[in-house]
């Protein structure tokens, strides 16, 4: 019988001291890159997985720099927007730009890659220290621009990229997702499935989180009462949080329509869900563009889930997995 | 053999198993309790790493005085927590977020490009999404 007891006794106590033990220490990193703050978790704690994914987003973020000089022998951006000459890019690069190329036809003029006099416009005004709207005939000059496609356009051959006409890039709305999408490999060769890629608030990479049903929560800071659970997924988020200015009563965000030229924000919270970072960072800026019964219409075109919210109603579809809070 | 001669014989090893189960529990609730989590904050300035504070050994609340891109800003430290108490930017975003102490939750003054991160040692499963793009 004590025989039974010291059993009893082991086996009590076994479960207490497993409990007890723990794995690797999860770690993260964070870095200034794409003119916001990228974060990445990796709760399994392996730090070769992040230096390697941010030595990638790294490089990266001198291709997407439109503000700056590049360094000798890289060609970014800023490369393209300053010369009509043929520029030879990154294959990487290029293959970002025929993406965008492609995705007016997809959004019905919603996105366009040559938005750049466009927003540069707004953000003179809406970063001003006292906020203004551009003049009427500026914003008509620069939708104009960008709707004579005739004369502006991005012709791309293999890596060669030569910009025609005063139209300048912006990859605001889709290259951090995008990027994301380009380091998501980085994570799978790793063998790394519990890991969080936070690009900005705007752009995230979901693994499978190793405790519980294996979700990440996400909460929206202009939302409070609905939030999402995903796993093995991204997720595209735009918003007027953080980036907005009232004049005259009406809310202005960073987000402009290439087809009005107006900066007027028409929703407060859009979001694209699907396995390509990339198209949901760029569909969440035409979600947000476009309201709510054409966001559905597109996102069920694209195979996304999506949210939408306009300051009184939240709809959603196509699977998003939607909690309230 | 009664029920009570029984319970009589196995009293000790009752108390012994009923010991460890009440231990067990006890840890157990213990650890499930969502305790303040020990947290580094670093502090990026455009696009350099400024400082790196490691919030955990902070015993007293104390300010620190930087240079964010176009103004002064402070910086509230206390245990595990991080605030930016005055910036210079229109917005005041920054300021409004207040003292945060959770690793999944950065704060941003995007006008004057400071960037302050928060790591710990506890797996983050929850991000909050909001644009916060320059």
């Amino acid at each position: 019988m004590r025989k039974k007891t010291r059993f009893s006794l082991l086996s009590a106590v076994v479960p207490f001291l497993c409990s007890c033990a723990s794995g690797a220490s999860p770690l993260s990193e964070s870095k200034v890159l794409f003119d916001t703050l990228v974060t990445g978790y990796s709760n399994s704690g392996n730090s070769a997985c992040l230096d390697e994914v941010f030595a990638e987003l790294t490089e990266w973020d001198q291709w997407l720099d439109a503000f700056h000089v590049p360094p000798a022998g890289v060609a970014s951006i800023y490369t393209i927007n300053h010369t009509n000459e043929p520029v030879t890019v990154s294959a990487p690069l290029a293959e970002l730009l025929f993406f965008m190329n492609s995705l007016p036809s997809q959004t019905e003029g919603l996105f366009n890659p040559l938005i750049g006099n466009l927003t540069a416009l707004w953000k003179e005004g809406l970063a001003a220290s006292t906020p203004f709207v551009p003049e009427q005939t500026a914003i008509d000059a620069a939708v104009a621009e960008i709707a004579d496609t005739e004369h502006n356009f991005l012709e791309i051959n293999g890596n060669t990229v030569t910009r025609h006409g005063s139209a300048t890039l912006d990859v605001g709305a889709v290259g951090k997702g995008w990027v994301l999408r380009e380091v998501q490999h980085v994570f799978d060769d790793y063998v790394e499935p519990d890991y969080l890629l936070d690009g900005g608030s705007s752009s995230f990479l979901f693994g499978e989180y190793g405790k519980g049903d294996g979700t990440y929560t996400v909460t929206f800071s202009d939302l409070a009462t609905k939030g999402l659970k995903l796993q093995k997924t991204a997720l595209g988020v735009s918003s007027i949080s953080e980036q907005n200015a009232v004049i005259n009563g009406v809310t202005y965000s960073h987000l402009v329509n290439p087809l009005t030229g107006s900066a007027a924000a028409p929703a407060v919270m859009a979001s694209a869900i699907g396995i390509d970072a990339g198209l949901c960072d760029a569909m969440s800026t035409v979600f947000f563009l476009a309201g709510a019964e054409k966001t559905k219409a597109i996102a069920t075109k694209m195979g996304l889930g999506y949210v939408y919210y306009d300051g009184t109603s939240f709809v959603s579809g196509n699977g998003a997995p939607v909690y309230d809070r | 053999m009664t029920v009570k001669d029984f319970f009589r014989r196995h009293a000790y090893d009752f108390l012994a198993v009923s010991s460890v189960l009440v231990l067990s529990s006890a840890a157990l609730v213990y650890y499930a309790i969502p305790k303040r989590e020990d947290l580094i904050a670093s502090v990026f300035v455009e696009k350099s790493l400024l400082a790196t504070y490691d919030l955990s050994k902070e015993t007293t609340e104390r300010t620190i005085e930087i240079e964010g891109k176009f103004t002064p800003m402070t910086l509230g430290i206390k245990k595990n927590a991080i605030a930016v108490l005055e910036s210079g930017c229109k917005s005041q975003y920054c300021v409004h977020q207040g003292y945060v102490s959770a690793a999944n939750h950065p704060i941003v003054c995007a006008y004057n490009e400071v960037y302050i991160a928060l790591s710990g040692k506890e797996p983050v499963n929850s991000v909050v999404a909001g644009v916060m793009v320059l």
